[in-house]
């Protein structure tokens, strides 16, 4: 027996079975590559060395020990598994792992505090909307690097970061077939057709930033950053550790001879990356998309960045995958000139999470609803906001009823 | 010790036997049956259990190699009928939410007792990974603090299985009991299974130390794996949880259940999670009973528990045998074509598993069978994989005749569209 850890843990709060990943396969090879990469997508790792040589090789560093531990029964995270920070530090790397294997510090530990303003709608609805800030504690600094028993632990500020929320995984792997002549065509960097929206391409499809070209380098990268597993594409057994982290690199790495030296192998990621490729969107009865909420949808604008219709109509994530200016109120810290950008999350599968009591919305997390989560938006989509802000109940609660069923 | 193997000429003769008194086999009184089957399958696991607790105690009482041998052959027997009732945790969920205390694995067997060098002394992702309540009386770790002073079987269902959330902190169960009798295995995915001193039991000589805390470990989980079966041979009495769960199901439900539990077990938990991810890993610690190399015959096993749902027959640790309606008599009438393929079906997959049994006679235990390179290995466990598959395609389409509704084969969603 296998025992799901994450079902035991968290089955207080998860209990949609819609969201329950169904093997799209019938019986056969294909289906039982996805059953073997569903269990390797849960499957928790452990530190070199162990018992269990193929399955070590966790960290040193690590933000989560499974793909499933950020990504429940494949879906979106929560603020306490599925938040991440990315950082430009020579020392800490690109991301800060919050966890690292025994006898390691960890880089940071975050704590989140939130402020809240009010909106007030014109039938006098009053949303609170929370505005996060991070602090980051025990932040490994640069003269601990002469070892464990010497690190020092000191409180050091980040100001240049960027969060990063766990999104759901349901309907990725077709979001790698869409032509790429299909997106570029809905690009317009300058904005000519001047309705506020310069939606650009980043170099990839994947990714809050649109920097991941494909899901192989997606599902590479996470293992690397988040898990500390090397892989094909990311051979580095020490994941996010940099050359200046020296008590990082004197660790044993799981990477073994079996494995092509590395923590995991290539039959094993192939697998791996089959079952992410092939999760299935949550069934979705046509008959009950709210079609008078569609039309506000479409009315005050939000399909300009929320695509559908792909490939003759038959992929429909409502998202361009293109990256747009959110506005000041979103933007990340970081010193990346696409600091305020973000790629527009898709919003097929949102009806998997309507039973569930916690919700997380934005790049961050932040908004716990999808009311909160519009309100949020800003910059090129100013114009869309303000319309919605201008509706009326009625028409409100059609658009909220449309995103809850698709 | 290990036969009581139901051979194709028996099988035959079982349904000879059932379709002679032909006239329809009643849904209900196959669901009759499969519950007679699942009590007698329980109540041998519990007698079998009961007797490797009396077996641990002669063991305790004088601890040396015998006696210790004594107590891993009741262990293994034990076993035997155990395997077998997994045909009905899927489908059954007083089952299926019970199995995780009895059944847990792969163990990080450092939170229970010493470990080799190897396995690391600095743990990783599992601040109890070396735990070693054995050896410490207060546990004080990842900001959780544990009295162990007395190991009972309360403090370790209740306090220490999965602590801290990590599934591999499995404190109780067959596998806790397999790691005390055997020790880690530490020949890898070469022949040779775990090898643990009888001395580590002794208060006179002790190896490895902590052998009083070693016997207090020991005894209460035996005396919780007895209790946890107990309960589940009650839940098969009529008015019993898992009885009057599927009673409530109506026909249609309970032979929709007794299909869950044969398709279910066979592909997505046996062929998926138990075989195949092992060869994709080539990785010992996938072996299902990988401290006492007893792996083919926990395969063994599981196979022949879906051939016993099927047939309605159940050869008991006494020789007894509980037969009655079943669904194979039940095909017969209503499709013999159908009926003959599934025959057919159990019949290879038997096979294959007996080739596992053959090779593991040999010395080539799966642990041996799934290392990287052994192409032959591979091969064996492959056709086990593949007998598997098309085991389960064929209780598909016995669903599919029967027209049964609301069928949901773990790691199969194909009939989704019914």
């Amino acid at each position: 027996m296998k025992l799901r850890l994450f079902i035991i843990f968290f089955s207080c709060c998860f209990v949609n079975a819609s969201i329950a990943q169904v093997n799209p396969f019938a019986i056969s090879e294909a289906g039982l590559d996805f059953v073997t990469g569903q269990a390797l997508f849960e499957k928790t790792w452990v530190s070199a060395p162990s018992s269990t040589k193929a399955s070590d090789g966790l960290g040193p560093l690590y933000n989560a020990r499974s793909c499933a531990q950020c990504h429940f029964e494949a879906g979106r995270g929560t603020l306490a598994d599925g938040l991440n920070f990315r950082i430009n530090s020579d020392f800490l790397g690109q991301q800060i792992q919050s966890s690292a294997i025994s006898g390691l510090p960890a880089e940071a530990q975050v704590d989140i505090s939130y402020s809240s303003i009010v909106e007030k709608l014109p039938d006098s609805t009053e949303v609170v909307l929370k505005i996060p800030r991070y602090f980051f504690t025990n932040v490994q600094t640069e003269s601990g690097k002469a070892g464990i028993g010497q690190t020092e632990i000191e409180q050091a500020e980040i100001i240049e970061f960027s969060p990063r929320f766990a999104p759901a995984l349901f309907g990725v792997g077709l979001l790698e077939t869409i032509p790429l002549t299909e997106l570029l065509a809905k690009e317009d960097p300058e904005d000519l057709n001047d309705d506020g929206i310069s939606g650009k391409a980043g170099s990839g499809r994947y990714g809050w930033k649109a920097d991941v070209i494909n899901l192989e380098e997606q599902t590479g990268q996470a293992l690397s950053l988040d898990l500390g597993i090397s892989s094909e594409l990311f051979p580095n057994p020490f994941g996010d550790c940099t050359q200046l982290q020296h008590y990082c690199l004197s660790r044993p790495n799981g990477a073994s001879r079996q494995d092509q030296n590395l923590e995991i192998g290539p039959p094993a990621f192939a697998s791996l990356l089959f079952f992410i490729r092939n999760i299935p969107l949550p069934i979705v009865n046509v008959d009950n998309i709210y079609s008078a909420g569609k039309v506000v949808f479409e009315n005050i604008g939000c399909q300009s960045c929320h695509q559908s219709g792909y490939m003759q109509g038959t992929v429909n994530p409502y998202s361009d995958l293109l990256l747009h200016d959110m506005g000041d109120a979103l933007a990340d810290t970081s010193d990346d000139e696409l600091s305020h950008e973000w790629r527009t999350p898709p919003l097929w599968g949102l009806s998997a999470y309507q039973q569930i009591d916690e919700q997380y919305y934005l790049h961050d997390g932040r908004a716990t609803s999808l009311l909160e989560a519009i309100l949020w938006h800003g910059g090129e989509a100013e114009r869309s906001k303000q319309a919605f802000k201008a509706l009326s109940t009625t028409e409100r609660e059609d658009l909220i009823n449309f995103l809850q069923s698709i | 010790m290990f036969k009581q193997i139901c051979t194709l000429a028996c099988i035959l003769s079982i349904v000879g036997c059932s379709t002679g008194r032909q006239n329809s086999t009643s849904h209900a009184a196959i669901i009759e049956n499969y519950i007679s089957i699942a009590q007698a399958s329980y109540e041998d696991s519990l007698i079998s259990a009961r007797v490797l607790e009396d077996t641990i105690d002669a063991f305790l009482e004088e601890p040396n190699l015998t006696t210790l041998s004594y107590a891993r052959n009741a262990w293994l027997a034990a076993r035997v009928p155990y395997q077998q009732t997994e045909a009905f945790r899927f489908g059954n969920p007083v089952v299926d939410e019970w199995e995780g205390r009895v059944n847990s694995w792969p163990l990080d067997e450092g939170l229970i007792d010493y470990t080799a060098a190897f396995y690391g002394e600095e743990s990783d992702n599992n601040y109890f990974y070396t735990a070693n309540i054995i050896a410490n009386e207060l546990l004080d770790i990842g900001g959780i603090s544990v009295d162990a002073a007395q190991i009972t079987p309360q403090l370790l269902a209740e306090t220490l299985h999965q602590i801290d959330g990590v599934e591999s902190n499995v404190a109780t169960g067959y596998h806790a009991i397999e790691f005390l009798l055997w020790g880690q295995d530490l020949n890898g995915t070469n022949p040779g299974a775990g090898d643990r001193p009888a001395t580590d039991y002794s208060l006179s000589e002790c190896s490895n130390r902590n052998c009083d805390r070693r016997r207090d470990y020991l005894k209460a989980v035996t005396s919780l794996l007895v209790s946890d079966l107990d309960e589940m041979v009650y839940n098969w009495q009529p008015g019993g949880a898992a009885y009057v769960d599927l009673m409530q199901k109506g026909p249609e439900g309970g032979l929709a259940t007794i299909l869950t539990g044969m398709g279910s077990l066979a592909y997505g938990e046996l062929a998926g999670e138990r075989i195949r991810l092992g060869l994709l890993l080539n990785d010992p610690e996938e072996e299902h009973d990988c401290f006492s190399d007893n792996t083919h015959n926990s395969h063994y096993y599981d196979a022949l528990g879906i051939q016993n749902v099927y047939m309605g027959s159940y050869e008991r640790i006494n020789g007894e045998v509980v037969r009655g309606a079943s669904l194979a008599s039940l095909m017969a009438q209503e499709a013999p074509h159908l009926a003959a393929q599934m025959l057919a079906r159990i019949e290879s997959t038997e096979l294959a598993m007996e080739v596992l049994l053959s090779e593991a006679a040999r010395g080539n235990t799966f642990d041996v069978l799934i290392a990287s390179n052994n192409l032959d290995g591979e091969e064996v466990v492959s056709r086990v994989v593949d007998a598997l598959m098309e085991e389960t395609r064929t209780i598909e389409d016995i669903i599919r005749e029967l027209n049964l509704q609301n069928v949901s084969i773990s790691g199969s969603d194909s009939l989704g569209g019914l």
